[in-house]
């Protein structure tokens, strides 16, 4: 029974809870008893908030029974990246510098899935900072990939996305950069969402580059991360790059017809400016080929080289980190590990006028994507030119040594979401990877969803 | 990037971190010089992008997309 529970859906759960045929207590026992059992082999959490998530459980049956439903979330367990701030909960960043950090408020994204009546099952694993990893020299070990223990997750969220993979929560909250959000997703097989920048506040939550970070959502389904969405986006006065646009219902917009949107395919990302596996080629194409069957008129489209917004975005990346790390990184810099010290120290280097000429270049890159999405509903790209490698093959400098397939669309604040398209011949997932107008996270929810349904990936579970 | 640390000598490359307020534990400073090379590979990328593009240098508006 237990692993049943755990295989749920949010929308499935969310409709037995609602009818009084599940309790939300009986479901958070459930994580609890097979984070205690699965968690060991996978290192997803870095701390588990039993009490905690029992008193919200507790807390959301009362109201239930009393008829004060708050919403899809209510009673629903979820898991938070250890950089989300949580009150009187330890937020460590995964770093040796932050052991103790007992914040004394909660993110604004924690209040919101509080107020929708998650439970908070507990803090999970990230590469350090958001930056350094997979690392072996941390307070946590790093995450394991469920569907390969000896696999790399993917980073910064590798705990989320592991977790949601192996059903040690329902959905969880990561951050995403330069694709922390959706490379995870993709090596994990779990859907994983960047929404527009400003989209979600990002108020309560460790930043690692001021004008690329993102606060994303993990979920088996594209309809639960839908429903997180929901629940978590929206303005907040102070988040100073928060939008005031409304929130939809992301869920009720997924209605599976996408006849008639019009997809322009990035293939010269994957195919031309560097070389996707043959595996991830075959599982576009196909994934290409069933979006023309639900109906989607598909052309190619061209954008400058991956290597151009990979130059643009490492050079931001690099000197907003160091901006946020200086002064630990000169009075403090054992308080690090090697992985993530070695790689802020660099953007010390960067002058300011490489900063800024890479700010004119990120313009000009931007106007390209919004360009194509003039012309196109969505695109679409490989989230990722390969299944995950084995953990202990990941470069120091991963980050420098080939570009990132998701981070153009941090360079422009498209939102972008990973969707599971295929496994290759070891049986470790593929990611496809959907981008749209800003604040049009409905089309891209709407495409993922359609091509989800007509296909059979989400269904899989990792043999963990 | 103008600054000229990934093709300094190893000792010299000392001196800049120290100058820098940095500290890279030693036969660690070396892997850094390294990825220093990328890096700048990566500034270099970015001027080049900018002169093909023949973007005139008055035009410029801090910010991403939606600030």
């Amino acid at each position: 029974m237990t692993s049943c529970l755990c295989d749920l859906t949010i929308a499935e759960a969310a409709k037995l809870i609602e009818a009084k045929t599940l309790s939300p207590v009986e479901l958070t026992e459930a994580f609890i008893r097979r984070i205690e059992t699965v968690d060991r082999k996978l290192n997803c959490y870095i701390l588990v908030a039993a009490e905690r998530a029992l008193d919200d459980a507790r807390r959301a049956e009362t109201e239930m029974m009393s008829g004060d439903r708050r919403g899809p979330l209510h009673g629903i367990p979820i898991g938070l990246k250890d950089i989300y701030a949580t009150k009187g909960i330890r937020t460590t960043c995964c770093s040796r510098s932050m052991v103790d950090n007992r914040p004394a408020e909660d993110a604004t994204v924690v209040r919101r899935l509080a107020d929708g009546g998650a439970v908070l099952l507990g803090k999970q694993t990230t590469h350090e900072f958001a930056f350094g990893g997979p690392s072996f020299d941390l307070p946590f070990p790093p995450a394991r990939n469920p569907w390969d223990t000896e696999r790399f997750t993917g980073g910064s969220s590798s705990g989320s996305a592991a977790a949601v993979a192996a059903g040690l929560c329902m959905a969880a909250m990561g951050s995403d950069t330069t694709g922390s959000v959706r490379t995870p997703a993709a090596f994990c097989g779990v859907v994983g969402l960047k929404p527009t920048y400003g989209r979600i506040s990002r108020v309560g939550v460790f930043p690692l580059a001021y004008s690329l970070d993102h606060c994303g959502v993990f979920a088996r389904t594209v309809k639960d991360a839908a429903l997180m969405l929901t629940a978590v986006a929206g303005f907040d006065p102070a988040d100073p790059t928060s939008r005031r646009i409304p929130v939809p219902d992301y869920a009720g917009g997924l209605t599976g017809n996408i006849q008639g949107i019009k997809v322009g395919l990035i293939r010269h990302f994957y195919v031309a400016d560097d070389t996707a596996s043959e595996a991830v080629r075959v599982a576009v194409d196909a994934a290409v080929d069933q979006l023309g069957q639900l109906g989607a008129l598909v052309e190619e489209v061209h954008l400058s080289a991956l290597q151009d917004f990979h130059s643009c975005s490492t050079v931001i990346q690099l000197s907003e980190a160091f901006a946020v790390h200086e002064r630990n990184l000169r009075e403090r810099p054992e308080g690090y590990g090697e992985i993530a010290h070695d790689r802020l120290v660099l953007g010390a280097f960067i002058g300011a006028a490489d900063y800024i000429q890479a700010l004119r270049l990120r313009a000009k890159l931007t106007a390209e994507v919004v360009s194509a999405l003039c012309r196109c509903d969505v695109l679409i790209t490989a989230a990722s030119f390969d299944v995950a490698p084995p953990i202990r093959m990941v470069p120091k400098y991963s980050i420098l040594t080939r570009p990132l397939l998701p981070a153009p669309f941090n360079l422009s604040g498209h939102p972008a979401i990973s969707v599971c398209c295929g496994f290759n011949a070891s049986g470790l997932p593929l990611g496809l990877q959907i981008a749209g107008r800003a604040f049009d996270e409905e089309t891209v929810l709407k495409v993922a969803h359609a091509y989800e349904a007509a296909t059979p990936w989400h269904n899989r579970r990792p043999p963990i | 990037m103008e600054t000229p640390e990934a093709g300094l000598s190893l000792d010299a490359f000392k001196s800049r971190v120290l100058q820098l307020g940095l500290r890279i534990p030693e036969g660690r400073d070396r892997d850094v010089q390294d990825a220093l090379a990328l890096v700048g590979a990566c500034a270099q990328r970015v001027r080049r992008r900018l002169d093909s593009l023949r973007e005139p240098a008055h035009t410029f508006r801090a910010g991403t997309l939606e600030s």
